[in-house]
């Protein structure tokens, strides 16, 4: 089931290819890319200036979320076309498919792992705490991980559904709300408070704000959760990729 | 000693009488009494084996399972019964420059297409100078791809793959595509490697390659119709085309 992870050279050029062309290989394409979530920032602030002045940091709290569920949203809309985007590379080769899935995964983090480098300096700026920022080296990681075990699900049911991204779209957009970007989490009433935390990103946004802002240690017992969580996907998402695998030549 | 052994293979594909590749479409058809497919066998019992260097040809009719068969010994398509053994690393040439991206350079097309047909990154690069030249696209190195015409975008795959040191080599008609002088170098590239000792497996059009090119070859139309030397099988195939009008 994990035989394909021995293919590194494949793994890392296609992930490679994927990274330089998203950016056409020019060092500006990544902070182009950055105008689009600064701008979002920016209109949300003005929006909800009085809810977000219930947070610490306000500013930083609301980018670091912006960044954060950008991943998710990106990662996992551009991994659900990885199978049907690149459809003679599965009818025509033998390139094992889990490494298709896999390496818009690992380019699209590395791209994420870039930008939230990047507001370092406006972290600085805006007084923000970057005692455990390297942290980030262990929680990116796990983030990526979560995203391909989403991506090992959604990417061979879209080669079934076509209509799952148009579904799937409807999911990212709702999971901006679900996380506390423009809110902080005190608002959440008592009574559904521990439903809302079983969302593991909820929790994993938490961590990065830890790291990212506010200068502390992520809570353990929360990253077992997201961990455990992460584990679970990957799993499952090793089973349905094996199972639907079969069909994908027929029906591409 | 064989290198390929077909044994009883055989393939179904369902074909849905009603569209349903979306899961509003599923839904629908929950309601109208399910989906309704119409079975339709691709190949049904083929064996076969081939030898260690043999040319193996494949002909047949459009529609007798000839990418099917090719698709499945390569282990891209599963087989509904029957088993596939394989001893040594398989090269299947199905289409040329799969994953070619026209906005990189040559030299990225050729590193991504070279490791998708399984060279490590160190030899493309140490065989670099080697591909282009046996493409004839020196010149071109650094252009981008797209400003490339399409017989030399096929040059550049068939050289970045005949250097991938297969075993064997499985090849699906795309030495069709670029002209005269290529194509001959392309067959007498092949042959030079068959001399070294690597199998290949052809699917072929022209009666004329199966008798010129291949050891041995078979007539494929669902399932084996006939096989073994080049020349009677493509004696058969001629009796097979003159029978229709």
């Amino acid at each position: 089931m994990f035989e394909y992870l021995k293919k590194r050279d494949i793994i890392l050029t296609l992930t490679k290819y994927e990274f330089k062309q998203r950016y056409r290989g020019t060092a500006l394409g990544v902070a182009w890319s950055l105008i689009v979530p600064f701008l979002m920032a920016l209109v949300l602030y003005t929006i909800f200036s009085k809810l977000l002045h219930r947070t610490e940091y306000r500013v930083l709290y609301l980018v670091v979320g912006i960044f954060f569920h950008r991943y998710f949203a990106m990662g996992t809309s551009i991994g659900l076309n990885a199978i049907t985007g690149k459809v003679h590379l599965v009818t025509k080769t033998t390139v094992p498919r889990e490494i298709l899935p896999l390496s818009t995964t690992l380019a699209y983090g590395l791209s994420s792992f870039i930008e939230m480098v990047i507001l370092l300096p406006g972290i600085i700026y805006f007084g923000g705490n970057i005692r455990y920022f390297f942290l980030l080296l262990v929680l990116h990681p796990i983030y990526v991980l979560l995203v391909y075990g989403i991506n090992l699900i959604l990417s061979p049911l879209n080669v079934y559904f076509r209509d799952l991204k148009e579904i799937w779209s409807v999911v990212t957009q709702l999971m901006f709300f679900a996380l506390p970007i423009i809110y902080p989490t005190e608002i959440i009433p008592e009574d559904i408070l521990d439903i809302y935390m079983l969302n593991p990103l909820v929790r994993l946004l938490n961590a990065y704000r830890d790291v990212m802002i506010y200068g502390r240690i992520p809570n353990i017992y929360d990253l077992d959760y997201v961990l455990a969580i992460t584990l679970i996907l990957l799993v499952v998402g090793h089973v349905i990729f094996n199972k639907l695998e079969k069909g994908f030549v027929e029906r591409l | 000693m064989k290198t390929i052994e077909v044994v009883r293979v055989s393939k179904k594909f369902k074909i849905p009488v009603e569209r349903a590749d979306t899961l509003f479409e599923r839904i629908v058809s929950l309601f109208s009494g399910g989906l309704r497919y119409r079975e339709f066998w691709a190949l049904k019992d083929v064996s076969f084996e081939v030898e260690k260097g043999e040319i193996f040809g494949i002909i047949g009719p459009n529609g007798g399972g000839k990418t099917t068969l090719l698709s499945i010994v390569a282990g891209i398509l599963p087989p509904d019964t029957g088993e596939v053994r394989v001893n040594g690393k398989v090269v299947p040439i199905l289409g040329l420059g799969v994953g070619f991206n026209p906005e990189l350079s040559v030299k990225d097309n050729v590193i991504i297409y070279g490791t998708i047909m399984g060279l490590r990154k160190n030899e493309i690069e140490r065989k670099f100078e080697e591909i282009l030249q046996f493409a004839e696209i020196e010149e071109f190195r650094d252009a981008k791809l797209k400003n490339l015409s399409s017989g030399m975008r096929a040059r550049i795959a068939f050289s970045t793959v005949v250097n991938t040191n297969p075993d064997i080599i499985i090849v699906d008609e795309v030495l069709a595509v670029g002209d005269v002088n290529f194509k001959k170098k392309c067959y007498k590239k092949l042959r030079e490697m068959n001399k070294e000792g690597v199998t290949i497996l052809l699917v072929s059009h022209s009666p004329g390659m199966i008798k010129g090119f291949c050891h041995r070859a078979m007539l494929l139309k669902k399932s084996v119709v006939e096989m073994g030397e080049p020349k009677d099988v493509i004696k058969r195939y001629e009796e097979l085309n003159a029978r229709k009008p």
